[in-house]
């Protein structure tokens, strides 16, 4: 699978080459096909399945507790990670793990007040990730992943009284009656830098070669925090350009739109 | 041809720097050093390395902190950085049966059942030497070990001291203001403390110490032992106290089969403002310092020595504080002593090695022990 | 993972760590606020490590961190296994005094680390070989109350940066400029070839509403550590 030196060489002049070419003949700001399927755990509250054309696969579950919010102030979306064939304690599972906790975390647009029950109690959201195979960088196709499970995600719907903090009582919920909790999550953008070019979304052999990689966070037509960026090889990373972040930026905003209907009309 | 006829074998000293020599031939060099009077460190036998001590002064504001006690020892290049933390367990009700116990024994038994009196720290050492997660060296291992062990034994902090006397915090419903209560300060409020002590758990703190070492340049024990010393005597527990709402909170655990079982909990929480100085028992505070024994052998560095002197009394001679690799590793003769300026000993440890160890010298290395103690308690 | 560490003297399994009241009160005993910053630079200062520096910064206006980092640079050291053509390297952050920063966290700042430095470090240059660098966190205080909330492990990556460069230079690895960052509300970006080239970009908080402010405050601030270090290398 890996490439030799002089095919990388070709790929990366392809690349850096104006207009880019790539190698599958995708436009710069083009994603590859991705095929989700939601709720498909019956025991979770929400679930969806994600298959990127590569055959990259991850699973996403998302469960719920009910918690006191005011005993601790702890977040009330966690994440957790694993990774096919990596040690829960790697590098690329921790990293990928605190960046996808920093995504989740509660900001304007994306308010964890949603998620409070009563005065007193509030549902914690566990979302359990379990990436089954990937060739490059996951985080994109998790952030889709998540964004669909959460956008599936079903509650019981709750039949007590909201004003408990004078009253002790613990939240009753109906029988059946279930709750779309409609909660839209930040996306999560790969984008490669290779020479003066930006490519989005790129492929194994691509972030072989690139010079740099930008993850971005996009939510509800704005770009957000958290921003890193990420070498996704050592041989070929160096430094860009700082107008190419701006560009890079730029480039998102304009597209990612786009992927939150092709997400949402799934 | 000509370069044939010209071979001449020439046959050079070789010629190494201190830095590789002490590394071939650790024995050669601490020699040559020792016939001069000096050690490799250009120090004299009996001189021991400065010893700069400070503490993180910043962390004392940091209230909401978790460290308690803080000291960074400087020797030679070697720093040590040690931090005191706690964590709070619950005693079960031994004590009252112990103390029954305790008064039916009495000599020898008595004596040694004196340890359980005191308390210990918890102590991780860590070494730098650049491994990364690697799991800890036999070094590391014999260092927190050692520490532990002395601690306790020392009697310097007595299990009274580290009692959590914890207060209840009240709040008034109606203007919505918290305050705390403590059992000491029992005449001075109207609060129904009776009813406090009634709740009164057997809580204790337990002491946990992080020593990092930089710069290792010889045996450390002593080091670490001053280090966690100083960090002792500058920590500060703080108050603790338990929420009125969390006072009388009991959770039914149900284990195996119908028993059901009634269990506390204890959310104890610290007081972030108040803090009161660990009571350590004064007079067992003590410092280390370590010596190795050498026999001198002229041998070595002088081919002819043996045909000038003819008389087999070799001259052993006492080196304080060991340092540097030759010493180190040529050294197998020696002498650790945990003692204070009085000599009130606590611990000794004697390595006799191929060194013969005589009373001279150990009643020496015993009385340079107390000038170093009666210096390094100078600076605490 | 619920092993017991054997190993190590840890304590009773059961003690549980003190937790600490949320300081509540109005802590109006500080407004002690002098607005000197300061910056130490010190390299040398580990004797068994190829390379160590001390970086000891407070600065009340920008990051308003007051920290010490004590870095240290192994290697290039052979590795074990089959040959790679360029050196690999790791980089470890580790709470020292206080446990501030959960692992996760540190992690993530060690890789990020790691890639802006495997731009700049001339890795082809050591075959076979690994360089180990380590971070001790000896002390990171928010000298501000506001963003004494926000837990924030961004401010002080521009001190890393600087720690890390300046400890490489001290271990004498090839690296191919004096690599630095600023920090500006939340954004830290890190600079080789005079601001002309980005090698890091870490945000964590906040929207990219005004990215050219950002970029032109860190490159100014990413020039004042720069400015440091070669001050600092000459004066040795």
């Amino acid at each position: 699978m890996t490439l030799s030196i002089a095919e990388k060489s070709y790929l990366y002049d392809s690349l850096t080459a104006s207009p880019s070419i790539r190698p599958d003949g995708r436009k710069p700001h083009q994603f590859r096909p991705i095929e989700v399927s939601t709720d498909f755990l019956p025991s979770s509250n929400g679930s969806s399945r994600i298959i990127s054309g590569d055959g990259s696969e991850c699973i996403v579950s998302v469960k719920a507790k009910v918690i006191d919010h005011t005993l601790s102030d702890e977040e009330l979306i966690q994440v957790d990670l694993d990774i096919a064939g990596e040690r829960t304690d790697s590098p690329q599972v921790e990293t990928l793990m605190s960046l996808l906790n920093k995504v989740l975390k509660s900001g304007p647009g994306f308010e964890h007040s949603r998620l409070q029950l009563t005065e007193r109690y509030s549902f914690k959201i566990f979302i359990d990730i379990l990436v089954i195979s990937s060739n490059c960088n996951p985080a994109s196709l998790i952030s889709f992943a998540m964004f669909s499970a959460l956008n599936t995600t079903t509650l019981p719907k709750l039949i007590s009284s909201f004003d408990d903090l004078k009253v002790e009582e613990l939240p009753m919920f109906d029988d059946y009656d279930l709750v779309n909790l409609k909660l839209k999550s930040p996306l999560v953008f790969l984008l490669a830098i290779v020479g003066n070019n930006l490519i989005v979304d790129p492929d194994a052999n691509e972030s072989e070669v690139c010079d740099n990689a930008i993850i971005v966070t996009w939510l509800d037509g704005k770009i957000r925090s958290p921003i890193r960026t990420l070498t996704l090889n050592n041989s070929y990373s160096k430094g860009f350009d700082p107008t190419l972040l701006q560009k890079g930026l730029k480039l998102i905003e304009e597209n990612a739109a786009a992927v939150l209907t092709a997400l949402e009309s799934s | 041809m000509n370069s044939i006829e010209n071979s001449v074998i020439d046959v050079k000293p070789l010629v190494f720097p201190k830095d590789v020599l002490a590394r071939i031939s650790p024995d050669l060099i601490l020699q040559r050093y020792l016939s001069l009077n000096l050690r490799p460190s250009i120090r004299s036998f009996d001189e021991f390395r400065d010893i700069s001590v400070s503490n993180i002064d910043d962390i004392e504001n940091e209230f909401a902190d978790n460290v308690l006690g803080t000291n960074i020892l400087k020797c030679g290049k070697t720093i040590i950085i040690t931090t005191i933390t706690a964590s709070i367990i619950k005693e079960e009700n031994q004590d009252e049966t112990f103390e029954r116990y305790y008064e039916d024994i009495s000599g020898v038994e008595r004596r040694r059942n004196k340890v359980s009196e005191y308390g210990s720290v918890y102590p991780v050492v860590e070494i730098e030497r650049g491994r990364g997660n690697a799991p800890p060296s036999d070094e590391e291992m014999n260092i927190g070990q050692k520490l532990h062990d002395n601690i306790l034994h020392s009697g310097l902090i007595s299990k009274k001291s580290l009692k959590v006397d914890y207060g209840v915090r009240i709040t008034d419903l109606e203007t919505n203001k918290s305050k705390i209560i403590y059992p000491e300060e029992d005449e001075i409020n109207d609060v129904p403390i009776l009813q406090l002590n009634h709740y009164q758990k057997n809580l204790k703190y337990v002491l946990h110490a992080k020593i990092t070492v930089f710069s290792r340049t010889g045996p450390l024990f002593d080091l670490c032992w001053n280090s966690l010393t100083y960090a002792l005597q500058n920590t500060k527990l703080p108050k603790a106290f338990i929420d009125e709402k969390a006072v009388s909170l009991k959770t039914i655990i149900r284990s195996r089969g119908k028993t059901t079982e009634l269990r506390e909990n204890f959310n104890i929480i610290c007081d972030t403002n108040t803090r009161v100085p660990l009571q350590l028992n004064k007079e067992n505070i003590a410092y280390a310092s370590n010596y190795g024994i050498v026999d001198l052998d002229y041998d070595l560095i002088d081919t002819e020595y043996e045909e000038k002197n003819n008389d087999n009394d070799k001259k052993t001679v006492l080196l304080a504080d060991i340092n540097t690799e030759s010493e180190e590793e040529y050294i197998n003769s020696s002498i650790s002593i945990i003692t204070n300026k009085y000599g009130n000993l606590k611990n000794i440890i004697v390595l006799g090695g191929t060194s013969k160890i005589s009373m001279e010298i150990l009643k020496k290395s015993i009385s340079l022990s107390k000038i170093r103690a009666h210096d390094l308690e100078s600076k605490a | 993972m619920n092993v017991q560490d054997r190993r190590r003297l840890l304590g009773p399994s059961n003690a549980k760590p003190i937790v600490f009241s949320a300081a509540t009160d109005i802590q109006s005993s500080e407004p002690k606020k002098d607005e000197s910053s300061s910056f130490i630079l010190n390299s040398g200062l580990i004797e068994n490590c190829n390379g160590s520096s001390l970086v000891e910064i407070r600065d009340p206006k920008v990051t308003q961190h007051q920290t010490s980092l004590i870095t240290s640079v192994y290697g290039p050291r052979a590795t074990k296994g089959s040959f790679t053509s360029q050196a690999s390297l790791s980089i470890q952050l580790k709470n020292g005094s206080s446990e501030k920063y959960n692992t996760t966290e540190l992690k993530e700042v060690s890789s990020f680390l790691v890639n802006v430095f495997n731009s700049v470090i001339n890795l082809s240059r050591y075959p076979k070989s690994g360089i180990d660098i380590f971070i001790y966190i000896l002390y990171d205080k928010v000298l501000s109350e506001e963003s004494k909330k926000s837990n924030n492990i961004s401010a002080i990556l521009p001190y890393c940066i600087s720690a890390i460069t300046l400890a490489l230079i001290n271990a004498g690895i090839e690296v191919d400029d004096i690599a630095t960052a600023g920090y500006y509300k939340g954004d830290v970006i890190s600079f080789i070839k005079n601001g002309e080239e980005v090698i890091g970009y870490w945000k964590d908080e906040g929207n990219c509403e005004s990215f050219d402010v950002a970029l032109e405050h860190c490159k100014t601030e990413a020039q004042k550590f720069k400015n440091l270090i070669t001050t600092h290398i000459l004066e040795e």
